[in-house]
Formats: C-alpha cells, structure tokens, sequence
C-alpha cells in the first residue's frame, strides 16, 4: 500500500519549492533586489561570482547587476528538487535575456543553472545557499568567464 | 477519482518529469553514457537515426556531442499521458544552446521537440522510445529550414492565413 500522506507532502514541497524560484526570478525582473533577497534565510549565501552573506548583503549585490539592464526576463526550466526532510538541494537551468541600457540595440543572452540548497523556515523554503554558474553567454556584455564559464555542473571531459 | 489515484498519478507524472531533466543533465553534463541509461534495454533512441539499446544510443550520443564545448537544454512544455499502469507517452519542448568548437564565437541555437514512449521497470520510468524533432535552429548565423517540425502539423491553404477584418460572414 503507497503512503499517499508521504508522497502528496513531497509533492507540495517541491512545488512549494518550485514557487519559490519562479517568485525569485519574477522579483529579479522586477527590479525588486530586496524582494529577491528575502527569498534567502537569514544567514544565506548568494554566490554571485563573489560570495555575499544574508539578505542585505545580496541585495545590495543585485542592485549593483541589475543597474546594469533596462529589463531582464530569466526564464526557470529542468527543476530537480532532492528533499531531506526540512532541507532540501536543487538544480535549475536559466536562460536569461537582459536589455543593456548602455547599448539598446543589443540584448545579452546568458545560459547557466542555479544550484540550490534550501531550508524550510518557519514553514517557508529559503535558499541557504545559491549559486549562479553560466553555460554561456552572448551580447554586447559578457558574463565574467564567458568562454570559460564553469559550465555545466560536473561536465566530464572525454 | 478517488484522492489515492489522482495523488498517485501526480506522482507518475513528477517521476518522469524528473527523468526527463535528468536526461538533459546528463547530455550537459557531456555523459552519453549516463543519458543512455534512460532508456529501457531495448529502448529505441531517435537521433537522426534509429539507435537501439543504451550501447548504441551512447555511441550517437558521443558522435553528437564531441562537436560541442557545451550546450544547455531546457525543457518545457512537458506533457505526460499516463496510459496503463506502468505505460506512459510523451511530448515535451526543448529549445537548446551550443557552444560549438569549431566556431566558439558563434553558437548554434536549436528548437525541437522530445516525442516519447515510457515504460516503468522496476519501478522506475524509462524511454522506450524517444525521437528528437527539429522545429528549427539557427547554425553558425544562418538559418537551416529543413527541419521536419512538429508532430502532426498541419496544412493549410496560404489563402487561410488572413488576418483581416472581415466585416461580416
């Protein structure tokens, strides 16, 4: 006999989870660094090519990236949610346009994963750690690495 | 539907989601090997070709993959029909970027389609069958049109795509 009660609460967590990602993404294209920031805990890391500590610390890291795109639109993909109890690890893929205020006519296109451990605060999912790793970049800007991003997570060389 | 069906076709249908982008991981991760462990034994992988079985299906997938530095394929649009108890069809949208070695400064970008049969085998869900279509992708700048599109696209007459305002019938 399934544990339908089991199976139905991992359902709602990673579909809770899954809410909180689309949410940060929806708060980062809305130019909105302190709402995207709350969807860390407390003590969060947000890797963003430099590690920053704590919702304030992100934001004001955010708000430096983001002054940077008339608009941006990160479109979240290829959820994998692993659950540990009230912990839980992710990947997601990304791809992202951003309208560049210093040159219109060009859009940069970026293409990576964030990669995830979240925690379940107060009954809510928090990131307690995301990292952004790019696959590539194109545009008038580049990505810090572009043709030597990390890539992929684990990528094997053969 | 009782709750008990309705919870546990949720969980199918999360299961195979979840295996579809374990496959794309494993492509970007640049694991033909680890792909191919997706499908059932006598699974049968579409590439241009008919591959079977995970040897072979490998073995394509690292002809296709030795010609890029990386690429990310994002799936979206899954659409799972859940068709006996361990049987399943599907189709899902994958719109994938290239970084391409010969010409890293110019990536190709492709959009296509995932068309799959499923089957659960020992209680986990593979492909049995699973063929990529292309809808269209733009190669190093230029456009390839020669793709067969999407399943079960439809014709019609040029004179049918009016979009004038007609005043009445």
């Amino acid at each position: 006999m399934p544990d339908t009660g089991r199976i139905i609460r991992e359902l709602a967590d990673k579909k809770a989870i899954h809410e909180l990602m689309a949410h940060y993404a929806d708060r980062i294209d809305a130019n909105d660094p302190e709402g995207a920031a709350a969807c860390f805990a407390e003590d969060g890391i947000g890797v963003y090519w430099q590690d920053c500590a704590g919702p304030k610390a992100i934001a004001e890291r955010l708000t430096g990236i983001l002054a940077h795109f008339h608009a941006t639109s990160h479109h979240l993909s290829n959820v994998q949610i692993r659950l540990t109890g009230d912990t839980a690890t992710a990947q997601s893929y990304v791809y992202a346009f951003h309208r560049v205020k210093a040159d219109m006519e060009r859009p940069m296109h970026v293409w990576g994963r964030w990669i995830d451990a979240l925690r379940k605060v107060d009954g809510a999912w928090k990131f307690a750690r995301r990292e952004v790793v790019s696959v590539g970049s194109i545009g008038s800007v580049r990505v810090p690495g572009d043709l030597d991003h990390p890539g992929h997570p684990g990528r094997l060389s053969r | 539907m009782s709750s008990e069906k309705a919870i546990l076709e949720l969980a199918e249908k999360q299961a195979i989601y979840e295996m579809m982008a374990h496959y794309a991981d494993r492509i970007d991760a640049n694991d033909p090997e680890g792909a191919a462990a997706c499908f059932a034994e006598d699974g049968l992988g579409v590439y241009w070709q008919d591959c079977v079985g995970p040897k072979a299906i490998a073995e394509r997938l690292t002809g296709i993959l030795d010609r890029f530095h990386a690429t990310s394929h994002h799936l979206t649009n899954v659409q799972i029909r859940l068709t006996g108890a361990d049987t399943a069809t599907a189709q899902a949208y994958v719109y994938a970027f290239h970084r391409v070695k010969a010409d890293m400064s110019t990536p190709m970008h492709y959009w296509g389609r995932w068309v799959d049969e499923l089957r659960k085998v020992d209680g986990r869900w593979k492909f049995t069958r699973r063929e990529v279509l292309g809808i269209g992708s733009i190669d190093r700048g230029g456009d390839d049109l020669a793709h067969p599109g999407h399943p079960g696209r439809l014709e019609r007459d040029a004179a049918a795509a009016d979009f004038s305002v007609k005043e009445d019938a």
